[in-house]
């Protein structure tokens, strides 16, 4: 996953580079660091933490090999209460996987029999989303800092002021010295299209996707929604 | 707003725009794919129970509609299809009323690997009480230090507190760990709600402040119903 620009990925290699500090926890140690939150259980421990090896193995087999290695499900058997729930929990972010709990109940309720599970693979697929955008954003930081920096000067000089002037204040803004001054950016509103779900057709939401995103695309993102307007900065520094 | 709030928005903003929402979700699909776990939990709920007729929906039906999604199908979704052969399943449930072998066969072989979890004694909540990380013990201790009060647990005190613990348990009903929440938040009641005006006091909880404060409740079963 780390910073590859190919622009076609063979699929071999994504598993390959997938290596995380997770990748290196042995079973015992997956057992040990659920040691530190739950107490006990260790028929459970050994069994999740085998099954989370298991699929780090099934990564590294060859392509033809790994289509056939299936997951072990688990069933867990246990009164309530003594953490069940609990060793999963710890599971999914030592796992660093997409992991999403669910309630079977939930589609037993009346006038949701059999309400779309396949709601569950959806809504994992979001998380997974959510995870790999942080981790994403978490490698363009860099630059990402460096842009936002611009950004604050553009707001604090303007871009008309001089190469010496916004180096001053770029040196005075990494200090910290301008932390408490107000400034007016332009940010873009979450776009968050509403989307709506038609009865009886999963995934019939396609047709309301991101429209949005390709109208900010092919217009250059412009901005939607200036927050906070307060000026002061200007008059207090324009000495 | 202020240089420093812009800042984060700021750099969420530009590292959206660093990053392609294609390649995103490309290989987000594909860690879902490889990768996902989904926990199924209170499966036992969803057992057909036979002494159980009428007036509820078919369970049987729930399952029956989990059997693809387990056995790896291909689920369509606003991304493309998702195919869900390598997500691993971890089902849990506690079978008090329905076993295992309750579930519709088909479901039973798609879960091979069985675990029980051990009820809890007292024992293991004296474990539970002082070991963990973030123990319930260190996070009471924390939420008072914020009002300048010290929470101190003596070692018969957290005994006691497992003892009651289990004994209600075993007399009531058995909830597992989560009694501890209650009978700590019962014991702390008084100094919960006291604690602003006792800044600065050292505080022990011992055996005799426990049985002070809850022991009459856990003698009468009838009581311990309703309150703990």
């Amino acid at each position: 996953m780390e910073k590859s620009n190919v622009t076609s990925f063979p699929k071999g290699k994504i598993a390959k580079e997938k290596t995380t500090i997770a990748n290196s926890l042995s079973p015992r140690e997956i057992v040990s660091e659920l040691d530190r939150f739950v107490v006990g259980q260790n028929k459970a421990k050994r069994a999740v933490a085998i099954a989370l090896r298991n699929r780090w193995r099934r990564q590294a087999l060859e392509d033809d090999m790994k289509d056939e290695v299936l997951p072990k499900n688990i069933l867990m058997i246990g009164p309530t209460g003594v953490g069940k729930t609990e060793i999963s929990r710890r599971l999914s972010k030592l796992a660093e996987a997409p992991f999403v709990k669910v309630e079977a109940t939930r589609f037993t309720e009346v006038g949701y029999v059999g309400r779309d599970v396949e709601q569950i693979v959806r809504d994992l697929l979001e998380i997974a989303i959510a995870m790999e955008k942080v981790k994403k954003r978490k490698e363009v930081h860099a630059q990402a800092q460096k842009l936002a920096e611009d950004r604050v000067l553009d707001a604090l000089v303007g871009n008309k002021a001089s190469v010496a002037t916004r180096e001053s204040f770029r040196k005075r803004l990494r200090d910290g010295d301008l932390d408490d001054n107000e400034i007016e950016i332009a940010v873009s509103e979450s776009n968050q299209m509403p989307s709506f779900e038609i009865p009886g057709m999963p995934g019939a939401n396609v047709g309301m996707i991101n429209i949005s995103d390709m109208l900010g695309k092919s217009m250059g993102q412009k901005p939607k929604k200036k927050e906070n307007v307060s000026q002061r900065i200007s008059r207090n520094f324009n000495k | 707003m202020s240089v420093k709030e812009s800042h984060e928005i700021l750099i969420n903003e530009e590292s959206d725009k660093l990053i392609e929402q294609d390649k995103i979700i490309k290989s987000a699909k594909d860690s879902t794919e490889n990768n996902g776990i989904v926990f199924l939990d209170e499966i036992d709920k969803i057992s057909a129970r036979t002494d159980r007729v009428g007036g509820d929906v078919s369970r049987e039906g729930v399952q029956r509609d989990l059997l693809p999604l387990i056995e790896g199908t291909t689920v369509s979704t606003k991304y493309g299809p998702v195919k869900t052969d390598h997500i691993l399943f971890i089902a849990s449930g506690a079978f008090q009323l329905a076993k295992p072998s309750d579930l519709l066969p088909e479901l039973q072989g798609r879960l091979p690997i069985r675990v029980e979890l051990d009820a809890l004694n007292s024992e293991d909540f004296i474990r539970i009480l002082k070991e963990p990380d973030n123990s319930l013990i260190k996070q009471y201790k924390a939420l008072l230090k914020t009002e300048n009060v010290d929470l101190e647990f003596t070692e018969d005190g957290i005994n006691t507190i497992a003892n009651i613990a289990s004994e209600v348990n075993s007399s009531v009903e058995n909830i597992g760990a989560r009694r501890l929440h209650t009978i700590i938040e019962r014991v702390l009641d008084e100094i919960s709600f006291t604690a602003t005006d006792r800044a600065g006091e050292k505080i022990t909880v011992d055996s005799k402040y426990i049985k002070d404060n809850i022991g009459e409740l856990v003698k009468d079963t009838d009581l311990s119903k309703f309150i703990l």
